[in-house]
């Protein structure tokens, strides 16, 4: 009875300013991110062109510079975060049963800080004496001397950080105070879990990262001495309280990926999760040994051969819950009737380069070895495994499995295996040969390089054209589903299961006016 | 339970309804919660005063105020709910808002239930009570199919035939949301 109201809602660009939906939110955050994943992607393509051959052909080092900076910015904090937070302004309250986020009117302001931070990022680029080019980690004291593009970028990093803060703070009320009831936290979801830990992991996070740029900043204009040492500060301060924020934000990108794959694999497998209690606890002890290896990152600045091994051991131990939640995966898959839909191949591809990730990660935490890896492109691909490998390929798995949920129409399967196929293995193209040039001992971050690494070069940036105009077929795609296509039922998959499937798809704009019994 | 200690089993009226919003999170996971946040912020602030690089511990209290004040305003509006209690002829609505409690009383048998549409500038119906002069507002945080529901119920324990009308009692648990100014519905 007259519940047909709640399909109501004003249309419009008052619509997309004003809204405090979930689902409208949640589709800002994925269409931004999506358009940051094009801008950040088209600087990795000036990169790639710059290193098609030794000598300096098409930009000049400063140039290329801000570009390796610019880059890892925008698609760190333009691209892969707010994707996920889009992924949980969508998702969460449908899993929990929850009409919305708890705060909506926060969670509007934590969007639209966003179109504000990206636009002072990306406009560094073009004030006297260009944009940031200290590398995304901004380390002093190239990032205390360089020109007016650096305080652009800190006050975007405070916008973004805000941003991320209160987007924290409302998943986790919105988590724990608005569940349906019935559901207790052990029958959560594993994305509602992965993203609670996530979001403990941004508050304590953040204001870390909001301290170090504050530090910076008044290095750079208020005659402070934090980070340098003729003044009586310590350059080596800024990596330890940068990496502090640093290390924890890698799982940042990557907890939320591993609640999707948790989600997608069981579907497509037609089993429940295998070990979904040893997964809650895998992901609780990754977020917290995530606070205690960040100076893994400064093996080579030198620090006593306790501390070194202290950090070598503790990053070790992350492989442990890592490889819990891989071995689970893969028992969840073994004896499964298992059909290969394009979101279930693009978990499988997933946890596939994740591990690889991870491997080369294990390899890097070994001090004496890290000696060898340290700023060499080996460093490039293992960070690539695993935040592309690992995050993006994730959110295109979540993409595939949730638009039609979303939309209410089916994609074209056909299109999207072939969206899959050349991302997954222009990916390895583009990443794969890195590791050995990183082995042979091409740095990080130049624009020229010696004869010898051309040829893994050329393969590298092949490879990087042929991913990034694929993402062009993926961008082709949503919006084909969206304007129609064959209608989704509302379970959408036969071996879906969870509260979002049981609404209608497309998914009402109001849902759960009642909360549902979870048994 | 009631947030404040009642029950409906426990009253020794006739009849009793009561709304209360779905919450999952009580005062011990709440206090758990700010505990957690409190103790990580004060083990991180002596972290990065030791270190020197004292301005972080203030972004860390800044961002703990913050989570403090979302958290007691969660508390504060844990407690709403609306009671409706029929006993000898009268209806009384107590409700409970932002931890204040105000009660109005209506005869039932003059008393009328009304249902405003959803209208231009109004996108939420508005449920109404009242009689002699005075409406209250009742069910604001329920959504639209709710109220509708409500408003059948509550129909039937007013009027001339209020005598005959089927027992009201029990509670309606509901996600509860009211309209800002854009016509948006988002959870209180």
């Amino acid at each position: 009875m007259a519940t047909s109201h709640h399909a109501e809602h004003p249309a419009g660009l008052s619509r997309w300013l004003f809204t405090t939906n979930h689902k409208d939110i949640g589709t800002l955050y994925l269409w931004f991110a999506f358009a940051m994943f094009l801008v950040g992607g088209a600087m990795s393509l000036v990169i790639r062109s710059e290193l098609w051959q030794p000598g300096l052909q098409i930009v000049d080092p400063h140039f290329f510079n801000q570009m390796t900076t610019v880059h890892a910015l925008v698609m760190v904090f333009g691209a892969v975060m707010p994707a996920f937070t889009g992924l949980a302004n969508w998702l969460i309250p449908m899993m929990i049963g929850a009409p919305d986020m708890a705060l909506p009117r926060l969670n509007n302001w934590s969007f639209w800080l966003l179109p504000m931070a990206a636009a002072l990022l990306v406009t560094s680029l073009f004030v006297p004496g260009g944009g940031p080019d200290a590398g995304w980690t901004l380390y002093p004291p190239l990032s205390v001397q360089t020109g007016m593009g650096m305080d652009f970028t800190i006050l975007s990093v405070h916008l973004l950080g805000m941003s991320s803060i209160l987007g924290s703070i409302n998943v986790i009320v919105t988590i724990l105070n608005m569940r349906a009831p019935g559901m207790t936290l052990m029958k959560m979801p594993m994305f509602v879990w992965t993203w609670l830990v996530t979001a403990f992991l941004l508050l304590a996070a953040i204001p870390v990262l909001a301290g170090a740029v504050t530090l910076l900043l008044t290095d750079r204009h208020f005659g402070t001495h934090f980070f340098d040492a003729a003044g009586g500060g310590d350059p080596v301060l800024w990596q330890h309280v940068f990496w502090f924020f640093g290390h924890p934000e890698v799982y940042i990108l990557v907890l939320p990926a591993f609640g999707v794959i948790s989600q997608i694999i069981p579907t497509f497998a037609r089993k429940p999760l295998f070990g979904y209690t040893s997964m809650v606890y895998a992901t609780a002890t990754i977020a917290f040994l995530s606070f205690i290896v960040w100076a893994h990152h400064m093996y080579t600045v030198g620090m006593p051969a306790a501390g070194e091994l202290f950090f070598m051991y503790a990053t070790m131990l992350i492989a442990v819950p890592t490889g819990v939640k891989v071995f689970n995966w893969v028992a969840t898959m073994w004896r499964g009737s298992m059909t290969f839909e394009t979101p279930m191949l693009y978990a499988i591809g997933t946890v596939f380069t994740f591990t690889m990730g991870g491997l080369t990660g294990l390899m890097l935490s070994i001090t004496p070895a890290d000696f060898q890896y340290h700023d060499s492109y080996f460093v490039v691909a293992h960070f690539h495994y695993t935040i592309f490998g690992g995050s993006v390929l994730a959110l295109m798995a979540a993409t595939y499995y949730w638009l039609p949920k979303w939309t209410g129409h089916m994609y074209n399967e056909t299109l999207g295996k072939w969206h899959f196929w050349l991302t997954i293995l222009s990916f390895n193209l583009t990443f794969f040969p890195q590791h050995f040039l990183g082995l042979a001992g091409m740095p990080r971050r130049i624009p020229d390089y010696a004869l010898q690494f051309t040829d893994f070069n050329q393969w590298s940036t092949i490879g990087a054209f042929v991913l990034g105009f694929s993402q062009l077929l993926l961008l082709y795609l949503v919006v084909k589903t969206v304007k129609g296509g064959e209608r989704a039922t509302d379970r959408v998959w036969e071996g879906a299961h969870g509260l979002e499937w049981t609404l209608p798809s497309p998914a009402p704009y109001h849902s759960f006016a009642t909360p549902p019994k979870v048994a | 339970m009631h947030p404040h200690g009642r029950t409906v089993a426990d009253a020794p009226v006739k009849q009793r309804l009561e709304l209360r919003p779905n919450r999952s999170l009580t005062g011990r996971g709440r206090t758990a919660v700010f505990l957690s946040f409190a103790a990580a912020t004060v083990v991180l602030g002596f972290l990065f005063l030791a270190t020197g690089a004292w301005p972080v511990v203030l972004f860390l209290f800044l961002e703990l105020a913050g989570i403090g004040y979302v958290l007691t305003r969660t508390a504060r509006d844990a407690g709403d709910c609306e009671e409706i209690v029929v006993e000898d002829d009268r209806m009384k609505i107590i409700q409970h808002a932002a931890g204040r409690v105000s009660q109005h009383e209506f005869q039932c048998y003059w008393a009328k239930v009304a249902l405003e549409p959803a209208g231009r500038g109004r996108r939420s119906a508005k449920l109404l009570i009242g009689s002699h002069g005075r409406a209250l507002e009742i069910g604001r945080a329920l959504q639209e199919s709710e109220k509708y529901r409500l408003a059948q119920r509550l129909g039937l324990m007013v009027g001339p035939a209020h005598r005959d009308a089927p027992p009201l009692r029990g509670e309606i648990i509901f996600n509860s949301c009211e309209e800002d100014t854009h016509g948006n519905f988002a959870p209180r």
